[in-house]
């Protein structure tokens, strides 16, 4: 439900717009002596203007529409971190036939000189476009005389045969003052809308009548070309879309989010169907259940699954092993997670061959899970491919192809379904790896239809020691631990160290515990399935205080929680705890039997309102000589609304100064 | 017939099976080259021909395993080149841990890229490389390659090892010039002689066997500073369709400053009359070059680009005057040309700029270097000036450009000439300043910090933050308080002295713990260290301490009212070759308390089993840091 904050349609309204106030080569004293507020004085820059006009053209010469899109930008550079801004970059696509181009280029940097306005024009050669790789190019313009208090300005138009708008975008890493969107598109296409970010965005929509002349060459009766040229007045509607906003604060990376563009201030257009020939709609835009459709088509990866005949005899040999479905899951799983290697490659949903990628041993996460999928099917499974999008990729905010770059698999077993990722060489049925543990998947169901599937993980991951130690009179402590790492956790402490040699991993250890002398450690890493396991033996003198007669001991030695993780006095993105987990720990000490327990620190418990988290404390004195701390922590949350920051952050604060208290011991 | 087509197909075969194995096997490495290794360069044949004074052909055949994940980046698969320079030949061939073929990249198939990412002045220089995504390790990797070069003003030295975690089981290295051009090399980092060279006339041949991985260590060496490797230069060479001498560093500098730097001084009429104004009434030539100093500062950006890239010659000054951005290079050139017009004496000097202090080598010739600064005679010194920054104080040069060799290139020639050292009186940070506990254990701190020497250099970047960034930054560096709020912070950036003043005013809650009636207070607020140097069993390099610091800091505590002191720790003393700490908290007739501390590290490079003892002098100072007063009601 918290998720469709972003995914929320636009809704319209009437507004008047401002007639522009910034002319391209006319920036005056006044636009220098705009008022900023004091955020907007203490950023590096601030975007006075920003400008984005995008419409369609018809091209007689090309018998079809270009999308142009113009921008025009007016900064305001505060002080030398905002020096970067007179360096701007625009990156062209082409890929096949599609391509894109930037026309009519012109930038400018304005300074004040003896209470005057010098204007200086960025020269041709400083305007240079550099081949990024075969899909991609650079063009940079590296504005002259950028100083603090310099206004630039520039304005360029891209000529593109993509009929795909580019993402609206209001806000920016600095404030922008003003920002105008205009975006014009024939009556021949439609596009869907969708806001991101934290901010009603209002725009103001209305129809324009257009005329254009267009050329038709009369065909002659075989479809030939004949010299006979007619022209034509066409006219037609544009629907206009106008967007005015105000004030926008800078875009503040915040600790704790998955992928800040999630959060960005934007409108995301997507194209829904277009009209090349009269009455006749061309959908574009798809559902999920068309997009898993698309998918599903032969010519595409899930469209392999059945045709997979050379897992045949793999599949028969799995086969003979076992009837049971669990033991087939995990066979066929156990045999691609061992046969194939990730190669971290981004998905390409267009080009793949299963086949290819099963005797290469490698391929995308896709490949692989696919691959999977099909084994399990042949194997007499029920089983299905499920469509994700990783951290990195963001959300996708409507049903595309593209808003996936992943895919995991999905076994239907008592009544419900159990994800797998065969990609990574620590997993196993039922864990998924934090990159892929974002928003909710697609599985594609064999009749096409499609289902949702939520990839955050419900289950906790547990992180459990249990430390039992002796004081000797001289604060001197030694000590067995045993600690048991659970699903994620156990995964990265996996990822760490599996495969690595018993020097490394103690090192590791070592720096984890923030201790020198460690001994004796084992661990038990290789059977993924199970927690991940370490046990050790260590000998320190940091815990301990003498002064005086008595010795003040830090209960939770090097498990105490050093600091608040939250340190910001505000928050304005939801937080992302990544996946619920309990802390256990269990720490029992024997006492030198020169002293006897004075005091020990009050046991508590703590409550986070809704559910999201709990902690609790208690101290035990077992016996004269012995006393016990167990403590139990719990978040039960994966993605938090800011709005519950404040209690968070005090929650922690209050386990971080009670983890600080003390046991008093004192000479008997 | 039959039989005849089927040998064939024999034959045939056995031919493939030839090409498509790779006579390897882990086994045969010795174990003590595996030890530390991540990667080991098994076979690697590098052969530098350079038959005339515009031609360098480069031929490149590597073997590499690569025993594990990290050892990838051993695996070097790429060359850059420019207008001045043609790939011939790439390639790769990889072989799993059978020595059977299960990869193979040729030419066309390489990536081709820009080599400047957001590139900015300069689209010519790229890279090509290629793509390979291992299954399982150990695998081998061939890599070969021919680049052909106009350029023999660099020629690639020679390591006995790339980095650290790689060991070398047989490395070749041969060279061969054209005599005329008079070939030279230098040595490094072999008192063990692990390197043979055989000389002959106009042709070097440097061989390397078993070379056993190198580890990093804290405060350690660098692996420049370890592994064994030759420099190697020409006498007469060309650069970009120039010709250079390197003879010495007097021609080499001569030449440089008449090819490279003579005509690209001008500036336009209008910044001549400029300076000349602004500099006409200054007393003296260093108050003029500070002028114009400020001036470039005022009136220019930088644009990073790497030396190398877009040739050794700046951009013209007046190019920078219409401009106002530059490279390095560029805007360094650019001051010269300013200071030129006050007629203030100043020379382009060529450097390295890194962290780590590393060398102009003094006595061989030949094109080093990755920064320019300007350096401007006053007296017997040398003022140094960094043109790339606009903040930096006139004069003033950080922890990547002191105290090192660099190549003063005055009209007489060149000179190897020493930056500025900053010693142990100039590193200082003060920290003064009133804290108050509450009874609640609630503290509020009014702090004063002074930074000066390098340490300037680490602290008046603060000033450029916005203020979330400035309170992010102070809760980082005083991330033992928890529960730090910020309440007000005033900085003063003294560009004059070079002092940098921050005033701070903070408080935090539920600093001090109770236990029981009696409150635990931890007695260093605002200067406390945790660090401890790494332990090793067996530390194999020196300790390096790069440079001198002292701190020093005064604390007044006022306690919350009706509470008596019931401990303050003794007085602590640390003397040691690395340095000295002392601690004191003395009370006051009044009820407070004054927290006094002093800290000097000395720096030096100190013999292996020193190490132990300079942890043991770390600890005592965590120790120290970490102590506390107690109080009771």
């Amino acid at each position: 439900m918290r998720y469709t904050v972003l995914l929320l349609l636009i809704f319209s309204f009437v507004t008047s717009l401002n007639a522009q106030e910034f002319k391209l080569g006319k920036i005056s004293k006044e636009h220098f002596d705009i008022p900023l507020s004091k955020e907007e004085k203490a950023a590096p820059a601030v975007f006075l203007n920003k400008y984005r006009r995008t419409n369609f053209e018809y091209r007689d010469d090309l018998d079809g529409w270009l999308l142009y899109t113009t921008v025009h930008e007016v900064i305001k550079i505060n002080s030398i971190s905002g020096f970067s801004y007179g360096t701007k970059k625009i990156q062209l696509f082409n890929e096949g036939r599609e391509s894109e181009a930037v026309k009519k280029v012109e930038a400018y940097t304005y300074n004040i000189e003896g209470g005057e306005v010098v204007k200086i024009k960025t020269p041709k050669e400083r305007i240079i476009k550099n081949r990024i790789n075969e899909n991609l190019d650079e063009v940079t313009i590296t504005m002259p005389e950028v100083k603090q208090g310099t206004i630039i300005e520039y304005k360029y138009t891209v000529e593109s045969s993509y009929y795909e708008i580019d993402d609206v975008i209001f806000q920016e890493d600095i404030p922008v003052k003003n920002a105008f969107a205009i975006i014009e598109s024939p009556q021949f296409f439609d596009y869907n809308k969708f806001i991101k970010g934290y901010r009603d965005i209002i725009s103001n929509d209305y129809v324009k009548l257009r005329q254009e002349n267009a050329s038709f060459e009369l065909r002659n009766p075989f479809g030939g070309r004949t010299s006979k040229t007619l022209t034509n007045r066409i006219k037609y509607n544009d629907i206009v879309s106008e967007y005015h906003l105000q004030d926008i604060p800078a875009l503040k990376e915040e600790p704790f989010v998955n992928n800040m563009e999630n959060y960005r201030i934007s409108v995301v257009y997507e194209l829904a169907t277009v009209e090349f020939k009269k009455g006749i709609k061309e959908k574009r835009a798809k559902s999920w259940d068309e997009v898993a459709e698309y998918l599903n088509n032969p010519a595409r990866v899930a469209g392999q699954i059945d045709r997979a005949s050379f897992l045949e005899g793999v599949s028969d040999t799995l086969k003979r092993k076992s009837v049971a479905t669990l033991d087939r899951m995990n066979f066929a799983y156990n045999y691609i997670q061992d046969r194939m290697t990730w190669d971290r490659g981004i998905n390409k949903y267009r080009s793949q061959d299963l086949k290819k990628a099963y005797y290469q041993k490698k391929g995308t996460a896709y490949e692989i899970n696919t691959l999977l999928v099909s084994l399990l099917k042949r194997m007499g499974l029920k089983a299905a491919p499920v469509m994700a999008s990783t951290k990195d990729n963001g959300i996708p905010i409507f049903p595309t192809v593209d808003g996936f770059d992943y895919a995991i698999a999905a076994v239907y077993y008592d009544n419900k379904w159990i994800l797998m990722d065969a990609s990574g060489k620590n997993l196993y049925p039922g864990l998924l790896p934090e990159r892929v543990m974002n928003w909710e998947g697609r599985l594609l169901k064999e009749n096409g239809e499609s289902l949702s599937i939520p990839l955050f993980s419900s289950e906790h991951s547990d992180n459990k020691s249990s430390i039992i130690v002796s004081i000797n009179k001289k604060g001197e402590i030694s000590g067995k631990c045993r600690q048991k790492y659970s699903n994620n956790e156990g995964l990265s402490i996996r990822n760490i160290l599996k495969g690595e040699d018993q020097d490394y991993q103690e090192d590791v250890l070592k720096e984890i515990i923030n201790e020198n002398n460690v001994y004796d450690v084992v661990f038990e890493l290789e059977n993924s399935s199970k927690p991940t396991m370490i046990s050790y033996g260590f000998k320190t003198s940091n815990y301990t205080e003498i002064v005086d007669d008595k010795m003040y001991l830090s209960p939770h030695l090097f498990l105490e929680k050093p600091e608040n993780p939250f340190k910001a006095s505000n928050r304005e993105l939801p937080i992302d705890f990544i996946y619920p987990r309990i802390v256990e720990n269990t720490i029992t000490f024997k006492l030198p039997k020169e002293y006897t327990v004075d005091s020990m620190p009050e046991s508590i418990e703590l409550k986070l309102s809704g559910g999201l988290g709990s902690y609790k404390i208690a101290f035990k004195q077992v016996n004269d000589q012995s006393i016990q701390v167990l403590s139990s922590f719990k978040s039960n949350s994966t993605l938090v609304k800011a709005d519950a920051y404040n209690e968070i952050k005090n929650f922690y604060a209050q386990i971080v100064a009670k983890e600080k208290e003390k046991v008093v011991l004192k000479k008997k | 017939m039959r039989l005849l087509i089927l040998c064939c197909i024999l034959l045939q075969s056995t031919l493939l099976i030839a090409q498509n194995s790779f006579n390897f096997s882990s086994n045969t490495i010795p174990e003590d080259l595996k030890k530390d290794a991540n990667s080991i360069i098994i076979d690697e044949r590098i052969s530098v021909n350079i038959p005339a004074i515009d031609k360098q052909i480069v031929n490149t055949y590597q073997v590499i395993t690569v025993l594990n994940k990290n050892g990838n980046r051993a695996v070097n698969a790429y060359e850059y080149y420019d207008d001045n320079m043609k790939i011939k030949d790439i390639g790769i061939t990889v072989y799993d841990k059978n020595g059977e073929k299960i990869k193979e990249v040729k030419k066309r198939d390489f990536n081709d890229v820009s080599a400047v990412e957001g590139g900015t002045l300069y689209s010519e220089s790229r890279i090509m490389f290629a793509d390979y995504t291992p299954d399982e390790y150990p695998y081998t990797i061939v890599f070969e390659s021919e680049v052909e070069s106009k350029t023999t003003a660099f020629i690639s030295p020679f390591y006995a090892a790339q980095d650290y975690y790689t060991s070398t089981l047989k490395s070749l290295y041969t060279i061969e010039v054209l005599p005329e051009l008079e070939l030279k090399y230098k040595v490094y980092n072999d008192d063990d002689s692990v390197l043979k060279i055989n000389e002959l006339t106009g042709k070097i041949v440097v061989e390397a066997t078993n070379v056993k991985a190198v580890v990093p260590e804290n405060q350690g060496l660098t692996i420049s500073g370890i592994v064994p490797k030759i420099q190697f230069g020409l006498n007469h060479f060309e650069l970009k369709g120039v010709q250079g001498i390197g003879d010495d560093w007097n021609s080499f500098g001569k030449w440089m400053n008449e090819s490279l730097l003579s005509e690209t001084k001008e500036v336009s009429e209008a910044t001549r009359k400029e300076i000349l104004a602004l500099t006409k009434d200054a007393p003296t030539a260093i108050d003029k070059a500070k002028i114009v100093y400020e001036y470039m500062q005022n009136r220019t950006r930088y644009i990073s680009v790497q030396i190398g890239i877009g040739g050794w010659k700046p951009m013209l000054a007046n190019d920078v005057d219409q401009l106002g951005y530059g490279d390095c290079k560029a805007l360094t050139n650019y001051t010269k040309a300013l200071m030129d017009v006050a007629e203030i004496p100043s020379y382009y000097t060529v450097i390295n700029s890194s962290s780590e202090k590393e060398d102009i080598t003094p006595d061989f010739t030949s094109i080093q270097g990755n920064h320019v600064i300007l350096a401007v005679p006053n007296d017997e010194e040398m003022v140094w000036l960094e043109c790339t920054s606009q903040q930096t104080p006139f004069g003033y040069i950080g922890a990547s450009t002191d105290d090192r060799n660099a190549l003063v290139i005055t009209p007489e020639g060149g000179k190897i000439m020493k930056t500025k050292k900053y010693d142990l009186e100039e590193n200082k940070l003060l920290t003064t300043g009133v804290v108050t506990v509450n009874e609640a254990g609630a503290i509020e701190g009014d702090v004063h910090l002074e930074s000066t020497g390098i340490l300037y250099g680490s602290h008046f970047g603060l000033e450029f933050l916005d203020a979330k960034d400035k309170n992010e930054y102070y809760k980082e560096y005083w991330d033992y308080i928890n529960n730090l709020k910020l309440i007000d912070i005033q900085l003063d950036n003294n560009k004059d002295e070079v002092v940098f003043k921050e005033d701070v005013t903070f408080s935090a809650d539920s600093y001090a713990t109770y236990v029981g009636e009696e409150m635990i207070l931890p007695a260093n607020f605002v200067t406390r260290s945790n660090y401890i140097p790494t332990r090793y069993k067996d530390r194999k390099q020196p300790l390096v301490i790069s440079r001198s610091y002292n701190y020093e800091d005064e604390v007044t505590i006022k306690l919350p009212e009706g509470m008596n002191v019931k401990f303050v720790p003794e007085p602590i003393q640390v003397v040691s070759d690395f340095g000295e700490y002392t601690m004191s908290i003395v009370k006051e007739e009044n009820g407070d308390l004054t927290y006094k501390r002093y800290l000097k590290v000395q720096e030096g490079m100190y013999p292996k089993d020193q190490y132990k003892a300079y942890r043991s002098f770390r600890r005592k100072i965590a120790k120290g840091d970490n102590q506390k007063i107690i109080l009771t009601k």
